[in-house]
């Protein structure tokens, strides 16, 4: 059954219809409209440094895993092996030299061909049997300063399409010096029970929410500083191929100083000139400041705390949190590790300002189950700064003013795009400026 | 203390006698009164000034994989010293943590209590498992079960905690916060 998106989505005036955050069929059409065919973060090339490594993951519902080949090579392919379908990889990171199924035994290198079998003179005296045709079925990987990003749509345009001038943005945390980023080892899973988009449209462009949702949290580390501070001057927020990033130029410590350690905040200070020199003034002060962004459809992140995150559909109310945290390489071993300690204590399952939000977008989801509830429309119509010029050239579509619903109503835009769209070609993608 | 201390923490010492295994019991007991009842000032009385607190995160790991499953360079899940406990004691304390309103009602049970002498005399290695019941508004509910390995420091007459790992069992953490201390 098609589901006609549009009819439920009002993203001019931000009405949204709130069975989308429920319906399994809705969901279903996810999976194939957006999960399928967006170019999806799976891992930090950090993860997979050298020959043999891997870790698994999921694209949508679909578990993959991601290695380093000898050709150095990353690889991203289903963990399903396609003999009868048992996963290949039950271990969440490691190294390895192939990939041998339990069930029996089909063994599968690190670029996912099919090297072998127990008794596989019965596959040679097969007849039209090809080894070649039964590899672990390979997904299009590229990569941006880093990140490890993975489709499985043969149409879809380049990373670097898909991505557009948020690229320009990325650069603030991924481009800040010539060593560029990495991962801190481990990954923080936990399970939300809400929909995907709840948390995906406060990252992309909900700061809102912390002026009440996080006054408890803010009180504990930010009450000699007076509190949270969030206002629409000097602050923006910029979306570009449904990505979102709202973001302050005049609080730019801010995110960071809610870790309440000092010693990254001295960092961020004495990094901020050379930034500056690199990337201009705008940029030079994104890394640490009050903002959170996304990358549609669902990797999310959070400069200063840097932790980035991906919401990984289970269902239409389920979600599964994976979460890491990034540092510039160039940082000190102490200075990655008060980051370390400062991102769990802040967003992680124990972090102060996590728990308040899981509540929300849990209840948020789970009202949804009445008839009447789910039937209404929820207010994304927030638009202070409407017909305000933008005073600095940004690339994107820009809005004045942090405090604003705008990224989450071209969010709905983009997923309502996605959601109507027969293919790639109908789906339309910004001009780069910069 | 120091996060290697408590990995080195392997029930390999020797047993405590009657008396003070009833002793650290008592303590060990109480501690979790303290927690479920949220009195958590007076529970934060009783933690050591040089506290470690450490919940490592968990992974599925293969076992030929040489590499520790747990090291101190991962992230955690806990990994508190006794400020930044008093640091999270404030978010709760502040009368604007809504999530916490109407509270969390939490059952903790422990068992499988051992406890040992260690090299330091007025240092005792103490191991527990738990169970972790907490349920939330209409139902809204989480169990979680783990093991405990602890160093409780005898001052006085009284048990201080001065170290605890806690080893908590799933992977991915099948609810949505660690909004409670364990």
């Amino acid at each position: 059954m098609s589901m006609n998106i549009r009819s439920m989505v009002d993203h001019e005036n931000g009405l949204i219809d709130r069975r989308i955050f429920w319906d399994e069929a809705i969901y279903q059409q996810e999976l194939k409209q957006i999960f399928a065919r967006c170019w999806h973060f799976v891992a930090h090339e950090s993860q997979v440094k050298s020959f043999g490594d891997f870790i698994t993951t999921y694209i949508g519902e679909d578990a993959v895993i991601v290695a380093r080949a000898k050709d150095k090579s990353i690889n991203v392919m289903l963990n399903a092996c396609p003999h009868r379908g048992n996963k290949v990889c039950f271990a969440g990171e490691g190294k390895i030299r192939s990939f041998v199924c339990n069930y029996h035994g089909w063994a599968f290198g690190l670029d996912g061909k099919l090297n072998g079998m127990p008794a596989n003179e019965l596959y040679d005296k097969t007849e039209g049997f090809n080894k070649e045709d039964w590899g672990l079925h390979r997904a299009r990987v590229e990569t941006y300063k880093g990140l490890v990003f993975a489709t499985f749509d043969e149409e879809a345009p380049s990373l670097g399409e898909y991505l557009g001038d948020f690229r320009w943005y990325l650069d603030a945390i991924l481009d800040v010096d010539d060593k560029g980023t990495e991962f801190l080892p481990g990954t923080t899973r936990s399970l939300l029970k809400c929909n995907w988009k709840y948390p995906a449209d406060n990252f992309v462009g909900d700061i809102y929410h912390a002026l009440w949702t996080h006054l408890g949290a803010a009180e504990a580390t930010l009450k000699d500083a007076g509190g949270i501070v969030v206002s629409n001057e000097n602050s923006y927020q910029a979306s570009v191929n449904g990505h979102g990033w709202e973001f302050s130029l005049a609080n730019n410590f801010g995110n960071a100083a809610t870790m309440g350690d000092k010693d990254i905040i001295k960092y961020l200070r004495s990094r901020e000139q050379e930034i500056t020199k690199r990337l201009g003034v705008a940029r030079g002060k994104m890394l640490g400041s009050v903002a959170s962004g996304l990358i549609f459809p669902n990797f999310a992140f959070l400069p200063g705390y840097l932790t980035f995150r991906t919401f990984l559909p289970k269902g239409p109310t389920e979600t599964e949190l994976h979460s890491w945290t990034l540092v510039p390489s160039e940082a000190s071993d102490e200075i990655k590790d008060k980051w370390r300690l400062g991102a769990m204590r802040t967003f992680s399952p124990s972090g102060i300002l996590e728990m308040d939000d899981g509540e929300n977008w849990e209840h948020a989801t789970l009202g949804n189950s009445g008839y009447v509830t789910r039937n209404q429309k929820l207010c994304y119509a927030m638009n202070p700064t409407k017909g305000e010029a933008v005073p600095i050239d940004l690339p994107g579509t820009v809005t004045k003013g942090q405090l604003n619903d705008a990224n989450q109503r071209l969010f709905f835009k983009r997923y309502t795009e996605f959601m109507e769209a027969g293919s790639w070609a109908d789906i339309p993608l910004a001009e780069s400026k910069f | 203390m120091t996060r290697d201390q408590l990995l080195a923490l392997e029930a390999k010492g020797e047993h405590v006698n009657m008396q003070t295994f009833f002793d650290i019991q008592r303590f060990v007991n109480h501690e979790i009164y303290l927690l479920n009842h949220e009195i958590l000032d007076k529970w934060a009385d009783n933690l050591e000034d040089d506290l470690i607190y450490w919940a490592p995160i968990r992974e599925n790991i293969l076992r030929r994989n040489r590499t520790p499953e747990i090291t101190t360079t991962r992230v955690s899940l806990f990994e508190e010293d006794k400020d930044s406990i008093m640091m999270r004691l404030k978010r709760n304390d502040s009368g604007m943590c809504w999530t916490e309103d109407p509270p969390t009602r939490q059952v903790t049970a422990i068992s499988n209590l051992e406890a040992f002498h260690t090299d330091k005399a007025d240092e005792f290695e103490v191991h527990t498992v738990f169970t972790l019941y907490r349920s939330r508004f209409e139902r809204d509910d989480s169990t979680l079960m783990g093991r405990r390995k602890d160093i409780w420091r005898k001052v006085g007459d009284e048990y201080r905690l001065a170290g605890r790992l806690i080893l908590l069992q799933q992977s991915t953490l099948l609810t949505k916060n660690l909004n409670v201390f364990m």
